[in-house]
């Protein structure tokens, strides 16, 4: 008996909201949702805005550009289905539209990265075969 | 409004526990705190709370409250249930147990916190760690708890020009207290180069720097403290415990180095004990990695921004220095069982307190304050508790 008994770690693909947004980032963008009514950029996406209460949001295109804030680099400890991967770099970014989100950044070694640093989205696999986003020095 | 009041005590043997499940580890500690109380028994308590942080993946076991209450032979009248808020799970169990009693719904509460972390097999425990962030949006990136912390490390490291070494102190000043600790998991001193030599984990934190995967369960019974010394001889008084909560990533924090929402909740727990931070005499606070340490310094006002570094350089987080931080041995060496750890601060805060806390005690500790941290800083609940006068 071979029985996958731990769960690996993925995204929810399927609502529309996250489908919208894997269906986008296929096509190397990186969107998000903005508020018809009072004009509020809504990161991560959300089908509601926060701050007015409006269900009217927009799906909006972000540059995909922005510089680190901090970073790290794995060496142990990885979720499971992550270990082989070890080491991988992690950062926060801060996009040029003003919001921080988490990634890994590709292409690049620990010791080139460094607080500031451009970076540009990409896409990378995830161990379940589907995309997630990541990032890379800008230009690279 | 009333006030509540610590009564009883315990702590179960914190480390690898493979002599006891989940629930006999609970009864560990529940066990001693009646010993520790008197003319108070399981089967007076009104109201059981159980903090425990993910027990579903880690054994196998939800509705561990009642569970519990089955093994202890309990039927508390006012209900028991489980309060999950990760590594903050036990002191939000202490803040609803003493809102209870505040409140008038029950006079006796008994809080339990419990974890046991290493029975799952390890990339399981690293998963149930890791989906404590959003999974959504940054789990599935691969973070980690140390790699949450290192990204304030290295902000502090660049802002501040806080070292290597500082790190490495909160390490080795852990360990020392530690080894004065028999319920400690690791009762051993660590060196500066021990530290050093350690292998990354996340850079630039090391094994050193982590607290680790630990099982144990602690226990306290809160009574109102009108009723306090029928139960103890010193009872220490529960002079106010705050919350706050902003969210759920490491993005969320605005600044990596200052946690506004830890400087919120200091700030109203100071305020409702009416104390300030110089009047803390002994504090146990959330060193789930050495560099939360340093920030927590800073951010409960016990030195300036920036300052934390130095501050335990100097020795002034040191058992007789300005206020000593972590004398049980913290998360860091104590251990870290996570439902258990903010109910095992005040188990020491009182022992502290009552001046019952052998080799490590503070001399003249007359306040004490706890720090429990949740989530990548998302989540500080701060106690702040006194001797009854
Ligand atoms: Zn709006």
């Amino acid at each position: 008996m071979n029985l996958p008994h731990i769960m690996l770690i993925t995204p929810n693909r399927k609502s529309p909201l996250m489908a919208r947004f894997y269906e986008n980032l296929s096509k190397n963008q990186l969107t998000t949702t903005r508020c018809k009514k009072c004009g509020s950029l809504l990161w991560p996406p959300r089908d509601f805005c926060p701050k007015c209460m409006s269900r009217e949001v927009e799906v909006t295109r972000l540059s995909g550009i922005g510089e680190i804030v901090s970073f790290t680099e794995i060496i142990d400890g990885a979720p499971a289905g992550m270990e082989s991967e070890q080491p991988y770099l992690l950062a926060i970014i801060m996009l040029e539209e003003g919001m921080k989100l988490l990634a890994r950044v590709v292409g690049a070694k620990y010791d080139e990265l460094s607080i500031g640093m451009k970076v540009e989205l990409t896409i990378r696999k995830l161990h379940d075969g589907g995309i997630v986003m990541a990032f890379k020095p800008l230009g690279r | 409004m009333g006030k509540s009041a610590v009564v009883g005590v315990g702590l179960s043997k914190f480390g690898k526990r493979e002599d006891a499940s989940l629930r006999e580890l609970a009864a560990e500690a529940v066990y001693e705190s009646f010993q520790d109380a008197r003319d108070i028994e399981p089967g007076d308590v009104e109201a059981v709370i159980v903090a425990s942080s993910q027990p579903e993946r880690l054994v196998v076991q939800s509705h561990v409250a009642p569970l519990i209450c089955e093994y202890l032979g309990v039927k508390p009248s006012k209900g028991a249930f489980r309060v999950e808020s990760a590594c903050s799970s036990g002191g939000v169990a202490l803040r609803m147990a003493d809102i209870m009693i505040r409140s008038g719904e029950a006079s006796k509460v008994l809080v339990v916190g419990v974890e046991k972390m290493t029975e799952a097999p390890r990339s399981e425990v690293m998963t149930t760690l890791s989906i404590v962030g959003d999974k959504d949006w940054e789990s599935i990136h691969g973070i980690t708890a140390p790699a949450g912390f290192a990204l304030a490390a290295q902000r502090h490291m660049l802002e501040y020009g806080t070292k290597e070494e500082h790190l490495g102190l909160v390490a080795v000043k852990n360990h020392a207290n530690a080894e004065l600790n028999p319920k400690a998991m690791f009762r051993r001193r660590i060196t500066l180069n021990e530290y050093k030599d350690s292998p990354p984990i996340a850079k630039p934190l090391k094994l050193l720097d982590c607290s680790p995967i630990c099982d144990g369960a602690s226990c306290v019974i809160l009574t109102d403290a009108e009723d306090a010394r029928k139960y103890n001889d010193t009872p220490v008084v529960v002079k106010s415990i705050t919350q706050t909560t902003i969210g759920n990533s490491s993005t969320t924090v605005d600044d990596l180095t200052t946690w506004k929402p830890l400087v919120e909740a200091a700030s109203r727990a100071y305020s409702l004990a009416g104390i300030s931070p110089k009047q803390v005499d002994v504090a146990e606070v959330h060193d789930c990695f050495t560099i939360a340490e340093i920030i927590e310094y800073e951010d409960l006002g016990f030195c300036g921004k920036g300052y934390g570094g130095r501050f335990v350089e100097e020795g002034q987080s040191a058992i007789g220095g300005e206020v000593a931080v972590n004398t049980s041995g913290g998360l860091k060496a104590k251990g870290h069982p996570i439902g258990a750890t903010g109910i095992a601060q005040v188990v020491e805060i009182t022992l502290q307190l009552r001046g019952e806390a052998g080799k490590r005690q503070v001399s003249g500790a007359d306040i004490g304050l706890t720090h429990n941290l949740g989530g990548f800083a998302v989540n500080h609940v701060v106690g702040i508790y006194g001797r009854m006068t």
